[in-house]
């Protein structure tokens, strides 16, 4: 069917029709930019600032083998990056090669929940400032996990996650977990995989409808039978975030999902820059985690 | 009481003092003050009895005139005493009776086709109703000779498209039907076939409209200053009627064209009483692509696509004062494919189309009271249906099946009465009340892996509206036209009440030029959601529901109307100022055309993936018209703005519209040097339409944030990313479309015409749609670099044809 769709669709074309590369400078503003993220948390070990440049997405050459001249394109290992607070603390963030970014241990400034923090940047002698505020953390997550015989011959494990909105404020919420599975197969030794779990439609939650709402959102783990089971955990998490950071992870999401889609439009990047020349997100978050073991 | 209710009750107060104070008013002519009798009757088309809507009855000695309403009946009263009355409309010989009035008086008025007359008459546009002696404003009229007349793609004459040529319509993509009014979008349109609502009015993916021409009588385009008898939409009113059939002899039309034909047959059942009309057309798409599919896919694969119309009216005349009239559409399209290999044979169709029948009777009281009440069927539907069959190596079978169709069904009654009281008022009131069938979705699976699937989502909803308004003549030069509608709308426990004031006022500061100025609010208890603005079949209608509040709009227009008697030349010039609240939008991200989930059997839930916003619009309009001679045609130019806002999308900041385009141009021209030939030609210029394109792209670094993102996932990757909704305006388009058609008269009445005509003459690559794509690169080259690019594809660039029409 779809074959014979592409292909009517191709006659059509063929015979009315024409394609030409346009210079899409003329159409669409491609100038480049800086790209800044930062997400900072009291739960973070390390403080951590993404520099880079956003380059137009159309008349950007890209090697097709040097993957690394690639990444120098888009990479600023020379900036100036700040970190501070409202009482006048101050941490400077410096460049690791290893993971591209800039890094500061998390002892270097106390983030604490509820309080203001600014980051500062400078690149080319130009400074980009912006600043976050740290939400309250959600208190406790509760569970409720429903077993059933998968079609495999596993189990299904579908595990609902709960929480109590955060009353008196507009509230971001991001959905998420990790499951740990250690098994052992006969003469082998045992092995732990570790993956993530996604909450799809029930990702990304806001307390839109009503301030002190419960809010849920279902997962799904399955656990198979070939192998003796040593430990079967899984940790839910919660992340309370400012909007800003809430719309930069579900756009993101959103982009990569629809992605080919000729018929869902594209979703905005946010931006907490005020300056020409910037664009990013710097923001803060809270993260609540719970270790669950699961049955098996 | 709220400043809304006193708006409204002043309206009522407004129209109903206009009711009672017609005796009393000082301003009446001393004339009208003696004995006057009444004037009534219908007024139809010589040969064909056809009633022709819209014609002036007009004295020009008292200034006193009235138009024959949708089914030619007409009522003036006039005062005792001798009278010339003008009976004229445009293309027709104008008629002029001598009376000695001292008595009501009840008319039957044949009028001659213009070309048809032998005599030397006179041919003039109608006095009444010119546009500077009307209170209405933003409304344009075509007539189905024009749609005949102008050049079209592939020599499918398209109702739709030509009133794409008038100011303040705009077309969407090129090429397409769906049309824009005033920064609207195209579910704001209603479009009214013999009172009977057109959900999809597309073919071919929207590049035709289902109405074809050949059974209309009449188009009337209302952009704003909308009338009180219309409800339900907020950008526009589209109003089609059908010929009711030939009641004198039998006669025809075939048309053979490239991709289509048609045939048209109408005539007396019983002579002068009943009459039909029926008009098919199908087009041979499927049938010319089978050869090229075919060979494409070694014969294993067959497919094609056609569409297909049919149009059938009864009418019958049971009295002069009962008549009915039974009209029915039914429109296809069908787009059907089969492949089959040695293991795997699949079988897929997709189709969609309309059904609309409507049975109106016409019923008059007495020589000023006039009634028509129809009760109606509407129908559109969207259908998906897969048969797939694998055998698998172990020679067993895996069959899976799936079924998924949306649509709506309408079941209305309507009532409308058109009174006259006296020369001064037009009063016309009545009520509607419609049940609504919404399916947004029904599927059924069966499948012999994952197991069977039943679903369905049902909305039934109830919507209702009572109006009146007058056409108030306060002085000769002053003119109003206050009306009022209360619409009413039920979904479940959810009830919405709205009063809907109208006002349209006409100050004529010369006989030939007036100013003009209206006021509407309009409500929209029903919503398409549509992913491409294009109007594909998968667009779906919804209803408002306790989540989804109805639409609304106030517009606010102002304007000036000239007529130039002598030259038969008009110009009107418009602004408008229209404000909308709670417009519907796709989220970011979301989209209908999940066939993947419904493949899987999973519900969407519409109601969360819509969001609603506030729109504004506003702009200018200017046309020049010509409507008689040799040569017609006019020139029309749209300046216009459409923005919006929703929290949820573009981070909540204003956008402008996908459809925001700042100029359209169009020139019309039409020349019979005479009756053996007409030329037409086309020239339009339009900016171009928004679209959002991701302008930047970023490195994706590990962001540290603990929850697994896409961000983590696609780590050292590059990733496009846009920074701002609608970002990237398209180039402006133009082109030339040409026109000839030779005429040939033959024996017994028969007419032979050759249609030829050259879509895009001049080959614009004007632009269809942009994608973004890899640049070409020799893969062996270690040092080869690649880079996005952005394509045009344009489409239907000098593109011929022909068609031959025979009249009988």
């Amino acid at each position: 069917m779809k074959k014979t769709l592409l292909l009517f669709v191709g006659l059509m074309v063929l015979f009315t029709g024409c394609q030409k590369v346009v210079d899409a400078k003329e159409l669409l503003n491609t100038e480049e930019q800086i790209f800044i993220s930062s997400y900072i948390s009291p739960q973070d070990t390390v403080l951590r600032v993404n520099v880079s440049r956003a380059l137009p997405a159309i008349g950007t050459p890209l090697s097709i083998s040097d993957h690394e001249a690639n990444r120098n394109l888009f990479l600023i290992k020379n900036a100036l990056v700040s970190l501070s607070d409202d009482l006048g603390n101050t941490a400077q963030l410096f460049y690791s090669d290893s993971l591209d970014t800039y890094l500061t241990p998390s002892s270097s400034l106390e983030i604490l929940s509820e309080q203001t923090y600014f980051l500062e940047v400078t690149v080319d002698a130009k400074t980009f400032s912006t600043s976050c505020t740290i939400p309250k953390k959600v208190e406790t997550i509760n569970e409720r996990i429903t077993y059933r015989d998968d079609m495999y011959g596993g189990t299904e494990a579908e595990i609902t996650l709960s929480f109590e909105d955060i009353k008196g404020a507009d509230n971001y919420y991001v959905l998420g977990g990790i499951a740990s599975n250690t098994v052992q197969y006969d003469n082998f030794e045992p092995e732990t995989y570790t993956y993530p779990l996604y909450f799809d439609t029930d990702e990304f939650l806001t307390d839109n409808l009503e301030d002190g709402a419960i809010l849920s959102g279902t997962t799904y783990s399955y656990f198979g039978t070939d192998a003796t089971v040593i430990d079967n955990s899984i940790i839910l998490q919660v992340a309370n975030v400012e909007e800003s950071l809430f719309q930069n992870l579900r756009t993101t999401a959103t982009n990569a999902e629809s992605e080919g889609n000729p018929f869902v439009e594209y979703a905005i990047a946010p931006n907490n820059f005020t300056e020409d020349g910037v664009i990013g997100v710097f923001a803060g978050y809270q993260i609540t985690e719970k270790k669950i073991e699961v049955e098996y | 009481m709220t400043n809304k209710n006193y708006f409204t009750l002043f309206f009522l107060c407004h129209l109903f003092y206009g009711f009672s104070n017609n005796k009393s008013d000082s301003i009446l002519k001393p004339h009208l003050q003696a004995t006057s009798y009444t004037i009534s009757g219908y007024i139809t088309e010589s040969g064909s009895g056809e009633n022709l809507l819209g014609v002036s009855v007009y004295v020009p000695e008292l200034k006193l005139g009235t138009i024959t309403n949708d089914y030619g009946f007409f009522s003036l009263t006039l005062p005792e005493g001798k009278h010339e009355v003008y009976i004229s409309y445009i293309g027709y010989a104008t008629q002029i009776k001598s009376i000695e009035l001292n008595k009501d008086s009840s008319w039957a008025i044949d009028l001659e086709s213009a070309t048809e007359s032998l005599e030397e008459v006179v041919v003039t546009a109608d006095e009444k109703v010119k546009q500077s002696k009307v209170t209405q404003m933003s409304t344009v009229k075509i007539k189905p000779s024009i749609v005949q007349d102008v050049p079209a793609l592939l020599g499918e004459k398209d109702v739709l498209k030509t009133l794409q040529l008038l100011p303040g319509i705009q077309g969407g993509s090129e090429g397409t039907s769906g049309f824009f009014v005033r920064g609207g979008t195209p579910d704001q349109n209603l479009i009214v076939l013999d009172d009977a609502v057109v959900y999809n009015s597309n073919h071919l993916f929207g590049f035709l409209s289902v109405f074809n021409g050949d059974a209309i009588k009449s188009v009337e385009a209302f952009k704003g200053g909308f009338p009180a008898r219309y409800g339900g939409r907020l950008s526009s009113v589209i109003k089609i009627d059908m010929k009711d059939g030939n009641k004198e002899k039998l006669s025809g039309k075939i048309n053979v064209g490239l991709i289509s034909s048609s045939l048209l047959l109408e005539g007396p059942i019983n002579k002068g009483k009943t009459s039909f009309i029926v008009s098919g057309r199908r087009t041979y798409a499927d049938i010319l692509a089978r050869p090229f599919i075919l060979s494409e896919t070694d014969g294993d694969a067959a497919g094609g696509y056609f569409f297909a119309d049919l149009n059938f009216k009864v009418h019958h005349i049971f009295s002069e004062k009962d008549k009915i009239y039974w009209s029915n559409y039914y429109g296809k399209d069908k787009f059907y494919g089969n492949d089959k290999t040695d293991n795997y044979e699949d079988r897929v169709r997709l189709g969609w189309g309309n059904i609309t029948s409507s049975l109106r009777w016409n019923h008059q009281f007495n020589n000023k009271l006039f009634s028509n009440t129809s009760l109606i069927f509407s129908n559109y539907e969207f259908k998906v249906t897969g048969d797939f069959k694998e055998t698998l190596p172990d020679n067993t079978i895996e069959e899976y099946f799936f079924n998924t169709s949306s649509g709506i069904n309408d079941y209305s009654v309507k009532t409308d009465f058109d009174y006259f009281p006296n020369t001064k008022h037009r009063i016309r009131f009545g009520a509607l009340a419609t049940q609504h069938n919404f399916t947004p979705q029904r599927v059924l699976i069966k499948d012999d892996y994952i197991g069977d699937v039943n679903l369905k989502q049902e909305l039934n909803s109830f919507e209702g509206g009572i109006y009146a308004e007058d056409d108030w003549k306060l002085t000769d030069k002053l003119k109003i036209s206050p009306g009022f509608r209360l619409s009413y709308f039920k979904y479940k426990d959810k009830q919405y009440i709205n009063p809907e004031p109208r006002l349209a006022l006409s100050y004529n500061v010369k006989p030939d030029f007036a100013l003009k100025a209206s006021y509407t609010k309009m409500n929209q208890y029903i919503h398409l959601l549509s992913s491409s603005g294009i109007g594909l079949p998968t667009d779906l209608w919804v209803s408002s529901t306790d989540q989804v509040k109805p639409q609304t709009s106030q517009q606010y227009a102002i304007g000036l109307a000239k007529d130039f008697f002598n030259s038969d030349y008009s110009v009107s010039l418009e602004g408008y100022y229209k404000t909308m609240d709670d417009v519907i939008a796709y989220k970011e991200g979301a989209s209908f055309l999940a066939f993947e989930d419904i493949e899987n059997g999973q519900t969407i839930t519409w109601e969360d993936n819509i969001t609603s916003g506030k729109g504004w619009a506003y702009g200018a309009e200017l046309l020049l018209r010509k409507q008689t001679g040799k040569l017609t045609g006019w020139l029309g130019y749209t300046l216009s703005w459409s923005e919006r806002q929703f929290d949820e999308l573009n981070l909540g900041k204003k956008f402008f519209d996908r459809y925001d385009r700042r100029h359209d141009i169009s020139l019309v021209g039409i020349y019979k040097p005479h009756d053996r030939i007409t030329l037409s030609a086309t020239w339009v210029l339009s900016s171009g339409n928004n679209y959002t394109l991701p302008n930047l792209q970023r490195l994706s670094l590990p962001d540290g944030f603990p929850i697994d993102n896409y961000g983590n996932y696609y780590g050292g990757t590059t990733e496009d990313f846009t920074t701002q909704r609608n970002n990237f305006r398209a180039e402006t388009s133009h082109r030339l479309d040409l026109g000839v058609q030779l005429h040939k008269k033959l024996k017994k009445g028969r007419e032979r015409t050759w249609g030829f005509s050259l879509y895009n003459s001049y080959a614009r690559q004007n632009p269809f749609i942009y994608t973004l794509g890899d640049s070409y690169y020799n893969y062996n080259d270690p040092n080869a670099t690649v880079e996005q690019e952005l394509t045009k594809t344009s489409v239907l660039m000098l593109i011929p044809s022909f068609n031959y029409t025979f009249k009988f």
